[in-house]
Parts: structure tokens; sequence; C-alpha cells
């Protein structure tokens, strides 16, 4: 069920190239599937809609003969779904989005015939494809047996990556990370930052293509969690565990290919190999990951150095403090560094004076023009937006 | 020779007396050096102890605000004094909670923890003892040597009151004797071998000179060539000094000693380049570094004897004894000409802009190409008979 779901939106999006549909487009995906009991077994549907600027200019009744040709291609396991998906769903859908410009059900007509793991994959992918697609809000509606499971997956925090002779990319980085709770507010960014990788050639290893193809690549993207992360330290800083998702993305070109279906063919074909491929590039393509994660670790690292300089300085900064205020035969002096601190003594005043400097120095979080410290609130088109590159 | 320079050297008594006369027409304009006392130097020390405190105890983070000494537009000059520091100058922060500055900032606490102690215990350490006690945190000597003077500037306290003592780079020899700290007599005429400058100025005590002048010599070779010839000797009673180059706090101090003590011409023999022309000036006029000590440390008497730029014309100096002035050399001539202290000294304007327009310089040495003694049998004994020093 997963793959026709893939096929679909593979479609759309090819579609959407070729009618040069701008990246930030805005719109809805609603992927839903339910079941029917029929006279003698129970289907399982499933129903694509789109509507909004991300579908623009696709018009069902020319899409219906494109879908006739790839019928075979797209839908191999089938067939076309007789029912209609709940109008009330679609009400609720259109409400949000607009009128459906994209409405694709088909059906599988034994239900046994689904295994569960179908809905764990079919969630990944459509989280893949929000992440990737951050613009198009993706809701996934699960209705089996009278109950109803609901997936709505929102991108609070999108950046707009821009490619080299490619259409820009909307990206979802929003951090999934809570800060610990000694972490001041607005001393977290709470997105991701994308960093352009490089671009390189692969080539196609013969078996796992069925023709010649020209001018093949892939290049790599990181994008990483900024926030600040701390191992464990004599100060005992509690440690924060960081995201960095590696995407790859794949471009293949060949002249001789014009038509729809066998760009959709060829997209099928290298993700079926993609193993293949990227075993018969394995020298390249480790090198080029490694130089991405070295690339997206640098901040990382030189994070972890800077928070080491802080720590031995601060030892430093501690005990000649205290040396001076033991030493001191000043009452004024002493008694005025132990009422400030309010403490007893100078053993009090040392624990204490380690404590504030650690909360003045830690957590130190030096925001960028694009990182995003505030809390965002889901709210329509209020998400904050990052301008990367 | 050994006859007394007054008589000999007529022009340099009459020097000696307009100074005196000077010195006592100025005198209640002099600004006395404030003794710091030990406590207050501890009370310095414990307030900004006690602003780190109060910060943290704010929880915020400690900054240090240090004066700016490296900036000419932190600095004013006086012809009585020569550059000093204005007040309300630039200042640097160094913040305790930035990575780039944090170990600045440890580095200043922990001198300030062992001058605290040294004061204290009035005990005394030289940088390099402080350097060699913790090189990881300080890395080099430099960093010390610069954070003592920082602190020296934040604190207003001169160093020798933080009671961090320099090694001296400087010698001295001459009619001079003197009392060091610890009673130790030290007697600058033994006619081979000069004397380090003390690493003490301060403890200095019971001065004892007939000097007529004091020769501030740029290089060591120059100097070591007069003791070698005998100078002190011939021209008795002098003291010669050298700090070997860019003077150091120490040398600078000396002879500001013998200035305040002996009310006597000081000459300067320096190459006839902008690099030997800008070491005399600091001497005389100070340094924008050490700007904030300027009172103590400057000598605005300092008369340029020679190498002159004229004199390499006057005297013919042999064409292959010149040499010509280098890009950096002429910088640092049109950066000397716009000095402050320039517009006080036309005859050393003039001199600097022959040296422009003829494009050459010489060293001391290049004498020695008219004859292998004449710097010490002609030159010298004739600037000082006739007056040559602007």
């Amino acid at each position: 069920m997963s793959r026709e779901i893939q096929q679909v939106l593979r479609l759309v999006m090819l579609l959407g190239k070729q009618r040069g549909v701008r990246v930030q487009a805005a719109g809805g995906l609603l992927v839903l599937l339910w079941t029917k009991t029929g006279a003698a077994v129970q289907s399982l549907n499933c129903t694509v809609a789109g509507a909004g600027p991300w579908c623009k200019g696709i018009k069902m009744k020319t899409l219906e003969p494109v879908l006739t040709d790839l019928k075979e291609s797209m839908f191999p396991r089938m067939s076309p779904c007789p029912s209609v998906p709940d109008p009330e769903e679609l009400c609720a859908f259109t409400d949000l989005y607009g009128s459906l410009r994209l409405l694709l059900s088909f059906q599988m007509r034994d239900s046994r015939l689904f295994i569960p793991e179908w809905c764990v994959r079919i969630e990944e992918f459509l989280r893949m494809f929000s992440l990737v697609n951050a613009g198009i809000k993706t809701q996934l509606k699960l209705q089996f047996s009278q109950q109803t499971f609901q997936q709505e997956f929102r991108v609070k925090i999108k950046s707009k990556v821009a490619r080299a002779k490619q259409p820009s990319l909307m990206l979802d980085v929003t951090c999934r990370t809570q800060p610990p709770e000694c972490v001041k507010k607005g001393c977290w960014c709470q997105g991701g930052h994308p960093l352009c990788g490089s671009r390189l050639p692969l080539s196609i290893p013969p078996e796992a293509m069925e023709r010649d193809h020209v001018n093949s690549g892939a290049t790599v993207y990181t994008a990483k969690q900024e926030n600040l992360q701390d191992s464990e330290q004599e100060l005992s800083l509690p440690s924060v565990q960081q995201t960095l998702l590696l995407f790859l993305f794949l471009q293949h070109s060949d002249p001789f290919t014009c038509h729809l279906s066998d760009s959709m063919a060829t997209e099928a074909l290298i993700e079926h190999h993609l193993e293949g491929i990227l075993s018969n590039n394995r020298q390249a393509v480790t090198t080029a990951l490694q130089t991405e994660l070295k690339n997206a670790l640098k901040g990382l690292n030189r994070g972890k150095k800077n928070h080491e300089k802080l720590r031995s300085a601060a030892e430093v900064i501690l005990s000649s403090s205290i040396s001076i205020v033991s030493c001191s035969s000043n009452l004024d002096f002493r008694n005025a560094c132990l009422s400030s601190m309010k403490v007893r003594d100078t053993h009090e005043l040392s624990a204490s004076l380690r404590e504030s400097l650690r909360r003045v120095t830690s957590w130190k979080f030096i925001p960028r023009g694009k990182c995003y410290p505030t809390q965002v609130e889901e709210q329509e088109g209020d998400e904050p937006t990052g301008r990367e590159i | 020779m050994g006859s007394d320079v007054a008589e000999l050297f007529p022009e340099i008594e009459k020097l000696r007396v307009q100074l005196l006369h000077n010195v006592e027409v100025t005198a209640d304009f002099r600004r006395v050096e404030e003794e710091i006392s030990h406590q207050e130097v501890l009370t310095r020390i414990e307030n900004i102890i006690l602003g780190i405190v109060t910060s943290l105890s704010k929880d915020e983070a400690p900054v240090l605000t240090l004066p700016n000494r490296s900036s000419w537009a932190n600095v004013s000059f006086d012809s009585a004094i020569g550059l000093q520091m204005s007040s309300g100058s630039d200042v640097t922060a160094v913040r305790s909670d930035c990575a780039s500055s944090v170990t600045k900032f440890a580095q200043i606490l922990k001198i300030l923890s062992v001058i605290y102690r040294l004061v204290q215990s009035n005990s005394y350490a030289t940088k390099r003892d402080i350097y060699y006690n913790n090189t990881q945190l300080f890395g080099s000597q430099n960093t010390v040597d610069h954070i003592v003077d920082d602190i020296s500037c934040m604190l207003k306290v001169p160093r020798r009151s933080l009671h961090v003592l320099a090694t001296s780079k400087g010698l001295i020899s001459g009619d001079l004797c003197y009392m060091e700290e610890d009673g130790t007599r030290i007697d600058c005429r033994s006619n081979s071998a000069a004397v380090a400058v003390s690493p003490n100025i301060g403890g200095i005590r019971n001065i004892v000179s007939s000097a007529k002048f004091v020769l501030i010599v740029e290089k060591d070779a120059t100097f070591q060539r007069l003791l070698d010839d005998d100078f002190c000797s011939k021209l008795s009673p002098c003291i010669i000094i050298t700090a070997k180059g860019v003077p150091d706090v120490n040398s600078r101090l000396m002879v500001r000693k013998l200035w305040d003590t002996l009310h006597i011409p000081i000459f300067a023999l320096v190459d006839a380049d902008p690099h030997g022309i800008e070491i005399m000036c600091i001497y005389k006029y100070g340094s924008v570094a050490m700007s904030f000590e300027a009172h103590s440390l400057t000598v605005p008497s300092v008369m340029w004897l020679g190498l002159l730029p004229s004199d390499l014309r006057r005297l013919r100096v042999p064409e292959d004894a010149l040499i010509p002035l280098t890009k950096t050399d002429e910088n640092k001539l049109n950066s000397l000409l716009q000095r402050p202290y320039l517009s006080s000294q036309p005859d050393w304007q003039k001199e600097m802009e022959l040296m422009q327009q003829s494009k050459v310089k010489a060293e001391i040495q290049s004498l020695a190409a008219i004859a292998p003694d004449f710097l010490t049998s002609i030159y010298l004994p004739n600037k000082l008979r006739y007056g040559g020093w602007i």
C-alpha cells in the first residue's frame, strides 16, 4: 500500500516539476485509509487527496488518461476504488486547504492481505515526505473497524534551501529535543541548520538499469540541530542528544526519456537499486559523507572546545578569587564577599561562586541570524521560515 | 685626560646650569610620584575581586575593564611630561563568559592573586618566576609581561609597587655609586666591566656621583666600544648607560632616577636611522604602551647628541658606509614626523627631514670608516666641547 502511495506522490511531484511549481508552494495532502465491508470480504481503500498551490495545474480530467497508462506500473496490486471516502473527511480537508485538485483512490480487495507493518511504513514515508516538502501539510488518517487513527505531520520550523541548478527545497528543521531545565528561556535553538554538501557523479552498475543512463548524481545535505551540547563534565551538565539528519538527493537525467511513464519507471528503478548504486560508488559516497559529517560536526566540536576552555578557566578564576579572599585581613572586604553570596564562610563561598560561575558560563547560546531561539506556537501561517544560503 | 669636564667642556656646564634653573622654575608643576602604600595596593586588588563576587551574586558574568594601552587615540602630549594616557581613554572589556577572552580573564586573576601574596608578604618575584610557575596557563613569557603591565595600568599602580620585578636588560658604567635595597653597594666605576641595571630601581638609595652628564647609548656594541676605549675616564666624570636597543622599564627608570637625583644633562647617542630616533624618543617622551606611567619614566630633557643626519654630510662619512632607507624606514620616519612631540623640536624635525631627503641612514659604527677611534677620540669629545647636541 505504501508503494502505491509513493507512486501517486511521485507522479504529482513529477507533474509539479514539469509545471514549474515553486517549492514553497503550500497546501495540504491527505492520505486516508479506510476499510469497507463488502459482500464477501472487507476491502481496504486508500484515497490520496491534495489541495492548495502545490497541486496547481493538476486537473483530474487530464490526469485520468495518464493514470490509465500508468495503472499497471502504479497499482499492480490494486484495483480502482468503487467507494468514495467519507465526504465529511474531505470537507474538513477542503475547508482548510481549498478545493481538491487531486483525488485518487484505489482498493485492496481483500484487507486480510494488509499487513499492520504497512501502517508503520506509510507513516514513515509520509514523515520523510513532510521533511523535504515542509510547505505541504500532510495528514494520515486510518479508519479501521470503526476506530480512527489520525496523524498530522506538523512542521513548526521550515528552512528554504537553495540548490545549484535545481529547484529549492523546503525542509522541516523542527528540533524535537527538549532543552534541559537549567537552560534559560530563549537560550535554545528550536530548529536545525541545513548545510549544503557537494555533488558527486554516480555510476550505475549495468545490472541495475535496463538501459543506458547518463548523468546520475547525488547531492549530500546534512541538517543538524544547533542546540548546545555538553558532554559530561566536572561541572555536571546534563548531556543533550543531538540529531544529525543526512539527506541524499539523487538527480537523474536521461536525454532519451521524455514520457512521464519513463521518468516514473526510471525513478522507481533507481530507488529499487539504490543500495547497489551506492555500493558501486562506495568510495566516492563514503568520502562525500565523511566530508559532510566533518563539516556538520565542526560547530559541535568547536562548541566542545569552547566549553573546555571555559571550564578550565573557571577553575583558575575561582581558585585565584578564593585565595585572595582567604588571605585577606580586611574584614570589611571578606564580609562584603560573604554577604554578597549569602554564605557564612569561605568554604561555602567557594561552592557558591563555583555554582554561579557555572550558571553564567554554561549553555552559552550565541544566536546567529538563522537561529530559532523563541518558542513557536502552532498557528496557521505562523511557522518561522529560515532562509539558508 | 681626566681633567674636569666643566673646564674642558664649558657648553655642558652651561647646559647643566640652564637645566637646573628650569627644574627650579617648574618645581611647583612637577608631579611628585605618589608612593602607593602596600595596603592601598591590596585594597585595589580586593576591589577587583569584590566586583567579581558582586557580579556573580547577581548571576551576571564578571567583566574586567582594561584601559587600551596600544592606541595613539588614548594618549596626549605634554611637553613637561611626554606622552601620557588621557583620562576617559578607550577600554577593553575582558569577559569571563566568552571563550575568546576567558583565558585572559583567568590569567589576570591568577597574576592578581600572585601579586596579592607578594605585596602582603613584602616579597618579590620576577615576571619570569610568574611565567614558570604556570607555563600551561600563560603559554608565553610575553603574555605574563603584557598582563603585568595591564594590571599596573588597571590598578593605577606602578609595576614596582606590585612587587613584580623584571630582569633588567641594561648596563651602566661611570662615576656612580649607590646602594641596593638589600644593602648591596654598587660601584659603577670599573673601567673594563659594566654593571647590570638594578631590577629594583625603587629600592636604590644613597646615590653618589660627580658626573657632569649621562650618555644614553642605543646599542650594546657601541657601549662596549666606549668601555673598551675607556670613554668614562677620558670624559670623566660621566655616566654611560645602554638598554641594548628598545629600553626596558628598569633602564628607563634608572635614567629617570639619575635625572631626578643629579639634574645633569642627559644625551642620547643613537644610530642615524628611524629606529634609533624612535628609541631616543622613548627615553625622552615615553611610549604609548607605558603612557600610564609617564610621570615616572620619561625624561623630557634628553638631548640628541648624535649620530645626526647632518653629521654624515658634515663629516663626509664615506658613501659605502651609508645605507639606503628601506620602505619600512620611510614609513617609520613618516610616522615619527607625525608624532605630537615633534612640533616642539624643530631641530629634530629638520634632521629627520634631511634624512627623508637624503634617503640614507647610518650606524654609529660608520664613523669607524673615517678612523678606527674616531668616535671616542674626535667625534664625541668635539660634540661635547662645542655643544653639538640638539
